[in-house]
């Protein structure tokens, strides 16, 4: 059974809305929605093709509602669906992958991506707490967006759902060994990646 | 604890998921281990920096769609909106286009028609339904002519008039083996009955010998003997072995005994046991073909042995195998090319003493006389450098 604030289960959630509740379905839908998006979105890394799968997605469970049988758990039934769309569509459509920071066109981060480099470059002597915490959530959101497939989509489901790592070993269907090991590495993918400002995260938490 | 149990329990003990006597000797092993604190520090300072990931609002449009689909299966309603079929959904550019069309009041037969081929005329699957549902209609329409025509119409298509073939016009009956025999020799193609109508006779030759005044041979072919002239038959020689077709064989071919009428035949060449050489080409045992000298193709087939080696596993490997082929084949055409390339990789393995008297054998062999004087005029300044260095040092040994 999933863990939840009100106290009702997803299954319970999804058990009712197969009976005619569907503010259930509501519910149950305010509590992924957010997360399954923005797993969407940093995997097919396109603000309009992820609006599109996120409908697809939930319009299916609406859909197959009936079909679950609570053989696992709604969270991982949830995410399986949407990986398999956005797997389906990394197959059809091509992805133009952008190495460098002033690629354009990734998740509406067009003109932050593009003033991102010379932001960081004049700004070295800014004391502007705010302003440097804005560059690293974009910095972030890329260096998620840069992780290796297997990697970035362990990452998202343990950092936006914080499913337990079995679980996603059922999404991703690998062993459960793998999926930490994967973890692992896209954390350090990420320490990397940001090493610059972990001086400036650390002000951020004493500030907080 | 060693480092790779450590490391692989890293991720749960940043996540507070392991026993606390695993969680002490982890700590412990950390303390020790710079490597795995390294990857501990990277993964935790990873873990602060991905906390930082916000999450995304959806469009609000999308919540709106996905509750008015689930409220209309929560009524249990048996349609749904276009919107919400998984068979073709559609995006909400499209949408709003087609809400857009709707709220604009174009109706009537020709919009709606418009309207719907618009939306399928490009799709798929709706093509390739449309093709398939062609192709099937064709089919049935064709079946009816099909099931009308005369059988004997059918027949006339694939056979052949009588008479215009060879053999029966049986339609879809087995094919009987083509009556023709082939003469493999000259390329002339006999049929059967041919062979079977005409006389044997001996050639104009052995009539020649024979002594016989029989009139020159006529141009049919015999059973066993295809006539054709004495420039053409290069293998006449042998031709004259087969005159003599042996009875045996005809009679078991249902063809008459050649009667002798000509003069002394017990002159021709005693081959009664020779059969002819194109009557009967299926029986093996009759086309004798010469056995292939293996003893004359095992020392090329070392020789190709250890040249693989060399090219393949090195120097090392492939002494051993030009050892074996010159021991057992020392006088085979190539040994003194073998002999070259084995003083070849004795040179390159540090082996000069044993490379010498191989070249200087294979320096015997004109063919590769001179091959052979390069390599040790080469393998005598190996020599000279080698000595020197050593000779070199001893003396930097010596204190001074």
């Amino acid at each position: 059974m999933s863990a939840n604030d009100d106290g009702v289960s997803d299954e319970e959630l999804l058990r009712r809305f197969t009976e005619g509740d569907a503010d259930a379905f509501e519910v149950l839908l305010e509590r992924y929605e957010r997360s399954l998006y923005t797993y969407i979105l940093r995997s097919v890394r396109r603000r309009e093709l992820a609006d599109e799968l996120l409908q697809e997605v939930l319009l299916r469970v609406v859909q197959r509602a009936s079909d679950f049988k609570g053989g696992s758990k709604v969270s991982t039934w949830l995410y399986t669906i949407a990986r398999n769309l956005c797997i389906d569509h990394s197959r059809k459509m091509v992805f133009r992958r952008h190495a460098s920071l002033d690629a354009s066109g990734r998740s509406g981060l067009e003109e932050e991506s593009t003033s991102l480099l010379d932001r960081i470059a004049g700004e070295a002597t800014r004391t502007d707490r705010r302003a440097i915490a804005n560059d690293l959530s974009v910095r972030i959101i890329l260096a998620v967006e840069e992780l290796p497939e297997e990697q970035r989509e362990v990452f998202l489901l343990r950092q936006l759902q914080n499913l337990p790592f079995r679980d996603i070993a059922d999404v991703v269907g690998v062993p459960e060994n793998t999926v930490k090991s994967r973890m692992r590495y896209a954390l350090e993918r990420l320490q990397r990646a940001l090493e610059e400002y972990r001086d400036y995260v650390a002000d951020l938490e004493r500030e907080a | 604890m060693n480092c790779e149990s450590c490391t692989d329990r890293l991720i749960d003990l940043l996540d507070g998921a392991v026993d606390p006597t695993e969680a002490e000797a982890m700590r412990g092993h950390l303390a020790e281990c710079e490597v795995c604190s390294g990857a501990s520090e990277r993964m935790r300072a990873g873990r602060e920096l991905a906390s930082l990931v916000r999450l995304e609002d959806p469009p609000s449009t999308v919540h709106a769609h996905v509750m008015a689909a689930a409220r209309e299966r929560a009524a249990g309603r048996a349609s749904m909106r276009p919107d919400a079929r998984e068979s073709s959904p559609r995006t909400l550019a499209e949408e709003t286009r087609a809400d857009s069309l709707e709220r604009g009041g174009a109706s009537g037969l020709w919009p709606t028609l418009m309207r719907w081929l618009g939306g399928f005329a490009m799709g798929p699957q709706v093509a390739m339904s449309m093709l398939l549902l062609l192709m099937v209609g064709i089919g049935l329409w064709y079946l009816p002519d099909l099931r009308r025509q005369d059988p004997s119409d059918l027949h006339a298509i694939v056979d052949p008039a009588a008479g215009d073939e060879i053999g029966e016009a049986g339609g879809l009956a087995p094919a009987e083996p083509l009556a023709l025999n082939v003469d493999p020799r000259t390329g002339r193609v006999h049929t059967r009955e041919e062979l079977a109508d005409v006389e044997p006779r001996p050639t104009h030759r052995a009539e020649a010998r024979a002594g016989g005044g029989r009139e020159a041979p006529r141009d049919e072919p015999p059973v066993a003997v295809p006539s054709h002239h004495e420039e053409d038959d290069p293998l006449l020689g042998e031709m004259e072995a087969v005159d003599a077709a042996p009875e045996s064989l005809l009679e078991q071919r249902g063809v008459a005994a050649p009667t002798a009428t000509t003069g002394p035949t017990a002159e021709a060449p005693p081959t009664a046991q020779v059969p002819p050489p194109f009557a009967d080409t299926t029986d093996e045992s009759m086309v004798r073909r010469p056995e292939p000298d293996l003893r004359a193709l095992l020392p090329p087939a070392l020789h190709q042995l250890a040249r693989n080696r060399a090219r393949e596993a090195g120097c090392g490997d492939a002494i051993p195998s030009y050892e074996q082929l010159l021991a057992r084949h020392p006088s085979y055409p190539g040994a003194s090319e073998a002999r070259l390339e084995l003083a070849d990789c004795y040179r390159r393995t540090g082996q000069l003493g044993r490379a010498r008297p191989l070249l200087e054998a294979a320096a015997q062999d004109p063919r590769f006389a001179s091959r052979a004087q390069r390599e040790l005029m080469r393998l005598g300044v190996a020599d000279m450098t080698s000595q020197r260095g050593a000779a070199a040092a001893p003396a930097e040994a010596t204190p001074e």
